[in-house]
């Protein structure tokens, strides 16, 4: 998963394009929704495993060795955790918006400054 | 009895060869661990050391590059999680915004074409202005007007504050220049050439092009300013 830089926000301000602000909302939603829909995958996996295990257990159908066993419990964890962490990690999603908005801010402000730069680079 | 003992001791040697293998393994994550620990040390340090040299620079080329080389890479989540991230890019910004502050200065100048002696009725520079001239002779009008410009500001609030006038709730040149104006600090000929000076650099800083004649033009109002001001 990428995340958003800052030099896309330099982009965005060299650009000048038009409601930067409503731009920089669409993309913490893609970003929201692509993490949203990962977290989703993993919990789900992590639960459906879990669930064909409990159910096969319980009904007396488990015919594998122990460490095949130990290996799906692994992979259980594993993705919960992951999951978890993913999700901890969106609470977070807010506090990066206004981040964004205040960088783009101060960065169209030094608009003229990034041109100028460019310029000469170029 | 024998037997007993031989057991004992194969037991022992297997949890000592068990605690070393435990051992090792810690000490090669504690290991691991603190190398990579000093290592993002001596990049901070490095990367800390850069900031510090593009900032004092007054360059546009080692600013930008500063820019596109460090801070682009950064992360909108490393930003807003980690305080000294976010406390280089504020730095940076500020400096950069600092050049820019206020628009407002920008006034349309018509400069005359009368500047092709190039400083050579400066037969004395004071050397306040040498790194300066120096600058525009090999470098970009930019990097000049804005070494002008950082020069200036930090000259008249020292000379100011040496003065007894608060200066502290000002923030651009020109309305420092004005202070010091209405104050009777400068006289007219002298405010007016400062003036017309920094609205030279704030073109230049705001992206306006600016000829080298321009930009001598405005380090030569400056030169002459100081001249009258220090007589």
């Amino acid at each position: 998963m990428k995340d958003i830089t800052l030099k896309e926000l330099v982009d965005l301000a060299v650009a000048a394009v038009p409601e930067p602000d409503n731009r920089i909302e669409k993309m913490f939603e893609w970003h929201f929704e692509r993490e949203l829909t990962i977290t989703k995958w993993l919990l789900g996996a992590a639960a459906s495993i879990f669930v064909a295990m409990l159910i096969s257990y319980y009904k007396q159908e488990f015919n594998v060795s122990t460490w095949q066993i130990i290996i799906g419990i692994i992979i259980v964890l594993a993705s919960f955790s992951y999951g978890i962490y993913r999700l901890l990690k969106l609470r977070n999603i807010h506090k990066q918006f206004v981040s964004a908005l205040k960088l783009l801010k101060e960065l169209t402000n030094i608009a003229p400054f990034l041109q100028v730069y460019r310029s000469l680079r170029s | 009895m024998i037997d007993s003992i031989l057991k004992y001791m194969s037991s022992s040697i297997e949890l000592f060869s068990s605690f070393s293998a435990l051992l090792s393994v810690l000490g090669t994550l504690f290991s691991f661990y603190f190398t990579k620990r000093q290592k993002s040390k001596i990049l901070e340090s490095v990367k800390k050391e850069k900031l510090d040299k593009a900032l004092a620079s007054d360059n546009i080329l080692m600013l930008g590059d500063y820019l596109t080389e460090t801070l682009e890479t950064i992360t909108i989540a490393q930003y807003s999680s980690n305080k000294n991230v976010a406390k280089d890019v504020n730095q940076f910004l500020n400096k950069i915004q600092n050049y820019l502050l206020p628009k407002d200065d920008i006034e349309k100048i018509e400069v005359s074409e009368d500047t092709e002696e190039h400083f050579i009725e400066y037969p004395q520079i004071p050397k306040e202005f040498k790194g300066i001239i120096d600058e525009l002779n090999t470098g970009e009008p930019w990097n000049a007007l804005a070494k002008l410009r950082r020069f200036l500001e930090i000259y008249f609030r020292s000379y100011a504050e040496e003065r007894n006038i608060d200066v502290s709730n000002i923030k651009s040149v020109s309305q420092l220049f004005h202070k010091l104006y209405r104050g009777e600090l400068i006289n007219s000929p002298e405010f007016d050439k400062l003036k017309h000076a920094i609205n030279i650099s704030n073109r230049a800083i705001h992206g306006v092009d600016i000829t080298r004649e321009e930009a001598e033009k405005a380090i030569k109002l400056v030169i002459d300013a100081f001249a009258q001001i220090n007589k």
